[in-house]
Order: C-alpha cells, then sequence, then structure tokens
C-alpha cells in the first residue's frame, strides 16, 4: 500500500472505502426517496 | 454471487475511487471487507498511461467476489436543474429558486444531518469531476461487460455494483476532524486520524497504514 501521507486523493480513497464498509454493513441511512435518488443521485 | 445469498462472513471487495478531472490526481483503494473486518490491500494514483478504469477492471476479473464501487463525487443532477432549462430562452429570469435548482435533495439531507454542505452539482466545478466519474463507469461497463448498476441498500450489491459517497461526511459520521487534510501540512494528522476511525470500526488489527 502506498504511503498515503504523500497524497490526499489517496486518503480520499481509503476513506471511500470506509464508507463503503458502512454501507456494506448497514450502517448507513439508506435514501428516503428512492426514485428521486435514482435519478439524482 | 450476491451479497444476497451470502452474510457478512463473505467477503466483498471495495473499490474506493477518489475522482478527479485528471490521471494524476485520481486516487483509487482496494480493501477486503471479510468477517466484520476490513483490509486495505492497495492504494495507487493513476496516470495518463494507465487511467482509473484499468485498474478497476483488473481488480474486478481478479475477485471472485461481489465488488463494490465507492465514488465520491455526485453521479447525477437536480431534478428541478434540467426541467427548468428545458424550457428557459436567454435572458429571461427564472422562478425556479437556485438551491432547488443547483442542490440535490441528498446533498440538502446531509447538510440537515451532519451540517456539511456539498458543492453544489449544477454550479460548482465538481460537475466536471461528476462527468469524469460517469465516463469512468461507463468505460468500465464497455471493457468488463457488466452493466454495473447504483447500490441502494446492501442486498443490491451483485457482481459488481457502485454507489456514490461523501468522505467528508463519513468523517463527519466517524467523529474525524477533516477539515483543512488536502493540505500537506496536515495530511500526516488525516492519516492518523483515519487510522483512529478504522479503530472505531474495529478494523486496527487489518489496517495496513
Amino acid at each position: 500500500v502506498a504511503d498515503l501521507a504523500t497524497s490526499a486523493d489517496l486518503v480520499d480513497a481509503v476513506v471511500c472505502v470506509l464508507a463503503s464498509a458502512d454501507f456494506i454493513s448497514g450502517r448507513a441511512m439508506g435514501a428516503e426517496h428512492r426514485t428521486l435518488a435514482q435519478r439524482e443521485g | 454471487l450476491s451479497i444476497k445469498d451470502q452474510s457478512l462472513e463473505a467477503s466483498v471487495r471495495i473499490v474506493g475511487l477518489d475522482c478527479a478531472t485528471v490521471d494524476a490526481k485520481v486516487g483509487l483503494a482496494l480493501g477486503v471487507l471479510r468477517e466484520g473486518g476490513l483490509k486495505v490491500q492497495d492504494a495507487t494514483l493513476c496516470t495518463r498511461e494507465r487511467a482509473a478504469a484499468s485498474f478497476i477492471a483488473g481488480w474486478v476479473r481478479d475477485s471472485q467476489h461481489p465488488v463494490l464501487i465507492a465514488i465520491d463525487t455526485p453521479l447525477g443532477w437536480p431534478k428541478p436543474l434540467a426541467e427548468t432549462l428545458i424550457n428557459h430562452r436567454a435572458g429571461m429570469p427564472i422562478e425556479t429558486a437556485a438551491n432547488a435548482m443547483f442542490r440535490r435533495t441528498t446533498d440538502v439531507f446531509i447538510q440537515q444531518k451532519l451540517k456539511k454542505t456539498p458543492l453544489d452539482v449544477g454550479a460548482d466545478r465538481i460537475t466536471r469531476t461528476a462527468y469524469a466519474a460517469l465516463a469512468i463507469l461507463g468505460t468500465l461497463r464497455a471493457e468488463l461487460g457488466m452493466p454495473i448498476p447504483l447500490a441502494w441498500a446492501p442486498a443490491d450489491v451483485s457482481r459488481v455494483a457502485a454507489i456514490e459517497v461523501y468522505p467528508a461526511a463519513t468523517l463527519v459520521a466517524h467523529r474525524v476532524r477533516s477539515i483543512g487534510y488536502k493540505s500537506q501540512r496536515r495530511l500526516r494528522s488525516a492519516v492518523r486520524l483515519s487510522r483512529h476511525c478504522a479503530r472505531s470500526l474495529q478494523l486496527a488489527n487489518q489496517w495496513p497504514i
């Protein structure tokens, strides 16, 4: 694994992984309006 | 091959994509979630010679498990933006409120819940990054010959799926201060904070940074 301290972009990428782990583990809040979310993100 | 028919005991490969309009600013991280523990196996910056889709396609092909791609940029635009502009003519005023046009409902939700305001995809420079992210997803779909749908719940994660994430909100949710870590001076403290964040999730024994 690259030295994360060399790049904020790498840190953000790792935090994205962390956010995904939250999602998979059911720790993220779901979209309240699914149809609108599917349009807007 | 999906999370629906596997418990969290099974492995899920996770790709973190810090998107940008320039390849050299695109950060990628590869993680594996297994038995509730998260291990980061790789982290790299892209180059003009090897772009994000190439790395991700390789990681997907190597995986026997579901893959979830987490992208840190908006993947859509506010519905009122399109509805308003389609009938607009140059020089005419717009009756739709600016925030309704340029800010998505999900961004308003984040602001209300976490007191963090994401950039407006309808107005800020982030819109070019969103465009770049959609291009990466399009290239990946073509390279892999797979649909790569967006997942809205854990059960939606099939062979390969994608979600939009907001790293600043993740750090807030884990009580990690994120302000200013884009600067080199504070980067090391950000990494330390990420470690702290990982520990809070009981990931420390597998956190390689």
